[in-house]
């Protein structure tokens, strides 16, 4: 990745630090991936390398205890996606049934019909959410006044803190057939609004609470990615004479790239996880025929009839969809020389 | 409609909705075999067995003299009192704890109180009891989860209540319940319980409730008759001049008549379930020539899909409740609705909240009718709405220790004892009005909450004499509707659903709703209905006709 | 979209007019449609009965002014006690999350380090596969942590988005620093701490707000590993105000809870103060952490 810098061929900065030299700076035992494209060539033995890095590992230990404990512990709890589970049998008590509950999942044509609308939210997350915060953060970032960029960025984030019930009441209050909007075009003998209750504005209405909720909220990352560009590249830019689309295009949005690409994959991987409540709560008003998502489909399926096995198939095949996307797109960032989430080897 | 405080977090009226149409209280749960009560008797023997089977398994009821109602409640609706009595009946001559200190487990549907140490609330009571009660309360919305966990990891309180919608829900309980729950069975059946005379006054058929595998392990809640029905503004009908509904199609004209959009007014909220009732559907299953005719497979219950179809067609419903919004409690209290479904106990509470500034206003139960000159089917909850269990493994001392205190706190109205655990002592806690009916405190608003409420059930009754004219109605409401109470094959038999039966459920109330919201044509119907067999529906009659057979009511 | 483009004082030239206006109008109008819902909870908080009763729901337009459903919230101390409880987790919880958090991301950022990768893959998957409840559950019961303010925090503790991200931008700082500091003899804490750190306060910053959102807003786990009401954090303390009545109404078996109340605040005016109560001290949070946004700083961080 040595030449993602932030360099565009045509744009003067100059080139930061040079990169890729010396292996992790003892004696450069170890060719350094991180300057590059090339592989690995060699590698010293064990002992060799265990004394290299025994400090790096005791650093991961705190959190990779955490996870094998909390995490790791429990989530063999999922094979009872192979069981008749039931709590007071416990995983070692209920019986095994195979397949049986994958078997039934995927015979389910609403199960079907729930991973199609999932997918549909997602896509439109993908394209219509997205970039949002990306935009706002540029846009915020580039209000001069620290006072007024301060009261700005505050505002645009306190959304995320409402409740789902919250947004779709306010939503409602103002935008159904009975608020405020309606009210008014009532009283001057217009049709009121229907859009929320019309399963054809589903996706506008849910992807418009997404965006209002946490699209300021989204921009938090990418403000911080913002203030790590180097301010003296847009300095000297500014001196060889690019204009503000060149600065953006050439010094902003790379700055950003890595970012952008890593909640991209991240986002990837939890596709399947569009949220639970903004459906749950609007399902009757729009129809489960657009809002049945994978998680609110589990939830019924689960709570009505207590069969906890169902969740857990379905815990594994998003999360096995999951892996395999990310994977994906990870592979595919390295096509394009980004890092993704990991380097190849 | 269950009519049990229910789970979903935030907007429970969505998820009655769903399990709603599962019909009532009964989300009950299907025959675990020799669970429910008079399996194990061998079956058979004539319908009556069932339920003779048990009483010898309960306590032989015993009558508590205490305050005589002013309207006497009749078909099982509740007795109605229009005043507090001057003076308080001690049904206790001395506390009924010997110093114990015990954990409790109960849900609560309202604000933490302060913690026993801070609360004196807590210690007038536990004074009264002679024996310390120390409240775990929990979420009221997610009990289910927490249930589940509790149970699964055997970590139950000393007292733990547990809502019976809850119990249902609850895999394999009849399993659990003998091993996590002390057996009462020794304690209270038959005479045992005269040791515990408040309690041996409950109403058996709640007793019946609470056997499980042929053991007693619960105590009951005697519930009210009926759940969920249509609230009204009679203030504002009265400004109208217009009559109360007498029909169906009386309702649809007056929703016409006072539906007024651009005036902000609306004519109703969502009534589907009470609907039902009107056109005369059974809560689940119809008993018919040898058959078991599901609801949805009724022309009646059809004929009332098809009637909340044109009232949502015709534009009378609210916006807000259209989009399912769960504000119809305040579209009600503000006028911007005229008719609205809600759990009755609806009516007091928006008494409380609206008398003060507005002391015209005026609610009532729309009354009961049927349609085309036939009689309504009106559909009882269940027995009992709560078990109290007590923890196995204790001290037999302990054990009546602790029925002492559940004893304590099945007092009835019109006892000193129900004044203590409802709010506290007076002039501390609570006020007398004018009317003689409390009103709490700063402290006692502060302190009071229905933990000592939950351990325990007592007669159902009418008390809000506060409220103006309240209790007259709400009475007199409930002596014409108990009248019409469903004939249920299924009566008082603890059943846990077939799973795939209850997940046949929720894609045939998905449809119902598209079909009544004008998503979907009433000719969907047929194809639901079809669906709806296929996935779960026949397996489930065939279910439940050989419970029919097992209990002798073929 | 020339409201895209970046001034800067050093070099900037004036924007146009035109891109001026369109900037400023954007902006106003993302504010107004923040700031009117804002403005319509926080004035249902501050309403009397009457207002909530006449709405029918939130109030748009003032008709008076009660301070009666934050009375109602904190009267008793119980609200003032889950406040302590729940800014105590968050502040211990984001601490030990943030530790662990950036020695992680730091210990598998070193290129060709020791099993990053397995490591780095084994964090991954936590962040593919969760736990059920009920193992959660048997676990941190069979750990004696039931009612230990530790099950709020442990379960939770590390977030595997958290700390990929910060891995990133720690792998997005250049190399040669900690290189000519290892051949300096500087072991890896004294880097992480001393050279890695200073550089990072921005994204420090940003995973810890949230992680301290995490911890500020989580009800889920109290509910289940805290049977202590003492012990309850403030967000689990709220719901219950929302649930008031909720027995009251959908059921006649619950349905006589206690009655003789005094007027007390509409259940809605509540709940808009409960949203506002748990929105004040995210407030104050923010500043805090946007003043970790710091330009300029001396690394070309452009990218790794």
């Amino acid at each position: 990745m040595t030449e993602r810098t932030a360099t565009p061929s045509k744009t003067p900065p100059p080139s930061p630090a040079s990169r890729g030299r010396g292996g992790r700076g003892r004696p450069p035992v170890v060719p350094d991936h991180r300057g590059g494209r090339a592989p690995v060539r060699s590698r010293p033995p064990l002992p060799a390398r265990l004394r290299r890095d025994w400090q790096l590992l005791l650093m991961t230990l705190p959190a990779i205890g955490l996870l094998a404990v909390f995490h790791y512990t429990p989530t063999l709890g999922n094979i009872i996606a192979f069981q008749n589970y039931n709590p007071w049998d416990g995983v070692l008590g209920s019986p095994w049934v195979g397949l049986t509950q994958f078997e039934r999942l995927f015979t389910d044509p609403r199960f079907w019909s729930a991973v199609g609308n999932t997918l549909m939210i997602a896509a439109v997350q993908l394209v219509f959410f997205f970039p949002i915060p990306i935009a706002l953060a540029i846009l915020l970032d580039s209000v001069l006044s620290p006072r007024l960029r301060l009261v700005l960025q505050s505002i645009v984030y306190m959304p995320h803190f409402f409740s789902w019930v919250l947004v779709v009441t306010l939503f409602q209050q103002i935008l159904g057939g009975a608020g405020l909007f309606s009210q008014m075009l009532r009283q001057n003998g217009h049709a009121p609004l229907e859009i929320m209750t019309d399963p054809d504005a589903f996706l506008f209405v849910v992807t418009s609470q997404m965006i209002w909720k946490d699209a300021g909220w989204g921009t938090i990352i990418f403000l911080a990615a913002l203030a790590a560009v180097n301010q003296n590249l847009y300095e000297s830019a500014a001196v060889d004479g690019a204009g503000r689309w060149r600065r953006m295009w050439h010094i902003t949005l790379p700055g950003l790239r890595p970012v952008i690409i890593l909640l991209l994959i991240l986002k990837l991987g939890d596709i399947l996880n569009v949220g639970f409540e903004q459906f749950y709560l609007q399902r009757d008003a729009f129809g489960s025929n657009v809002s049945e998502v994978l998680d609110t489909f589990i939830y019924h399926q689960t709570l009505v009839t207590g069969n906890f096995s169902a969740g857990a198939v379905a815990g594994l095949v998003k999360g096995v969809v999951g892996l395999v996307l990310i994977l994906l797109a990870n592979k595919l960032a390295h096509k394009m020389g980004e890092h993704g989430i990991y380097r190849r080897a | 409609m269950p009519s049990h405080p229910l789970r979903p977090a935030i907007r429970r009226r969505r998820f009655l909705g769903l399990v709603g149409a599962s019909t009532t209280a009964a989300i009950t749960a299907g025959a675990l075999s020799g669970c429910g009560p008079g399996s194990g008797d061998g079956g058979g023997g004539g319908s009556a067995s069932d339920a003779s089977s048990l009483d010898d398994l309960i306590p032989t009821r015993i009558p508590f003299e205490g305050v005589t109602p002013d309207i006497k409640g009749q078909h099982g609706a509740p007795d109605g009192f229009t005043a507090y009595p001057e003076n308080f009946i001690r049904a206790m001559s001395e506390p009924p704890g010997r110093g114990g200190r015990y954990t409790a487990m109960t849900p609560l549907w309202g604000p933490i109180p302060p913690g026993l140490g801070d609360n004196s609330f807590f210690d007038h009571v536990n004074g009264r009891l002679g024996a310390t009660v120390e409240f775990n309360f929990q979420d009221g919305n997610t009990v289910i989860d927490k249930m589940n966990a509790v149970i699964a990891g055997r970590d139950v309180a000393d007292i733990t209540m547990i809502p019976d919608w809850v119990i249902n829900l609850i895999p394999q309980f009849n399993r659990a319940v003998g091993e996590l729950f002390e057996d009462l069975t020794p304690h209270l059946a038959g005479d045992a319980a005269r040791a515990y005379p408040l309690l041996a006054n409950l109403d058996s058929d709640a007793w019946r409730w609470n056997v499980f595998n042929q053991r007693l392990h619960g105590v009951p809640w005697p519930s009210e008759p009926f759940g969920n029905w249509v609230l009204y503004r009679r203030d504002l009908l009265e400004e109208y001049g217009i009559e109360p509904p007498a029909s169906p199609d009386d309702l649809f004209a007056i929703g016409e008549e006072v539906n007024d959009p651009d005036n902000n007014r609306w004519a109703f909220g969502d009534f589907n379930l009470s609907m039902r009732q009107v056109f005369g559907a059974p809560k689940q299953w119809r008993y018919e020539g040898g058959e078991l005719i599901h609801m949805f497979e009724t022309d009646e219950w059809r004929a009332s899909i098809e009637y909340m179809r044109k009232v949502f067609d015709a534009g009378l419903v609210h916006p807000d409740i259209v989009a399912h919004g769960d504000n119809a409690k305040e579209l009600l209290n503000s006028g911007q609705i005229v008719f609205n479904q809600d759990g009755i106990g609806a009516w007091h509470e928006a008494y409380m909240q609206m008398l003060g500034e507005n002391p015209d206003f005026r609610l009532d139960l729309m009354p009961v009718f049927g349609d085309g000159g036939n009689d309504p089917v009106m559909h009882r909850s269940d027995p009992s709405g709560q078990s109290v269990f007590v923890r196995k493994g204790m001290e037999p001392e302990q054990v009546e220790e602790i029925l002492g205190i559940l004893d304590f706190c099945a007092a009835p109205f019109g006892t000193q004892e129900y004044m203590d655990y409802r709010y506290g002592e007076e002039g501390v806690h609570h006020e007398r009005d004018d009317n003689g009916a409390p009103q709490l405190t700063d402290t006692g608003n502060a302190e009071v909450n229905d933990g000592y409420y939950f351990l325990s059930g007592r007669p159902q009754a009418v008390t809000e004499s506060q409220y103006p004219d309240f209790v007259r109605w709400k009475c007199d409401w409930y002596n014409h509707a108990a009248r019409f109470t469903e004939e249920d094959p299924f009566a008082g038999i603890r059943i846990q659903r077939p799973e795939r039966f209850s997940a046949a459920e929720t894609p045939m109330t998905d449809k119902v709703e598209d079909i009544i919201r004008g998503r979907e044509g009433l000719g969907a119907l047929d194809e639901a209905i079809a669906n709806w067999r296929r996935d779960g529906g026949d397996e489930g009659r065939e279910f439940y006709m050989e419970v029919l057979q097992e209990h002798g009511r073929d | 979209m020339s409201t895209l483009f970046k001034d800067r004082p050093v070099w900037a030239e004036r924007p146009s007019l035109p891109a001026y206006a369109a900037k400023s109008t954007t902006l106003a109008a993302i504010a107004v449609v923040i700031v009117f819902p804002l403005y319509v909870v926080i004035l249902t908080s501050l309403s009397p009965a009457s207002a909530v009763n006449s709405a029918g729901g939130l109030v748009l337009i003032p008709q008076g002014i009660s301070f009666q459903a934050y009375a109602d919230l904190f009267s008793g101390g119980v609200v003032t006690r889950a406040v302590l409880v729940s800014l105590g987790v968050t502040a211990v919880g984001t601490l030990v999350s943030l530790v662990a958090t950036i020695l992680a991301a730091y210990g598998l950022s070193q290129p060709g380090s020791l099993w990053h990768r397995p490591l780095l893959f084994a964090v991954l998957l936590t962040f593919l596969f969760a736990p059920g409840m009920i193992p959660l559950y048997l676990l941190v019961s069979d750990l004696g942590m039931i009612d230990s303010y530790w099950s709020l925090i442990l379960p939770t503790a590390v977030n595997a988005f958290n700390l990929v991200v910060m891995r990133a931008f720690f792998m997005n700082l250049p190399q040669e620093i900690g290189d000519s500091a290892r051949v300096d003899g500087a072991n890896e804490w004294t880097i992480l701490t001393r050279l890695v750190l200073p550089m990072s306060k921005g994204v420090t910053a940003v995973v810890g707000l949230f992680y301290a959102v995490g911890y500020w807003n989580a009800f889920f786990n109290a509910i289940l590993y805290i049977n202590d009401n003492a012990k309850w954090p403030l967000q689990l303390v709220l719901r219950q105000y929302v649930q008031q009545g909720q027995q009251l109404s959908s059921s006649s078996v619950i349905g006589n809870a206690v009655q003789g109340g005094t007027a007390s605040a509409p259940n809605l005016a509540i709940q808009m103060a409960i949203v506002v109560v748990a929105l004040v001290p995210v407030t104050f949070i923010y500043p805090l952490v946007q003043k970790h946004f710091t330009k300029g700083v001396i690394i070309g961080a452009v990218k790794g």
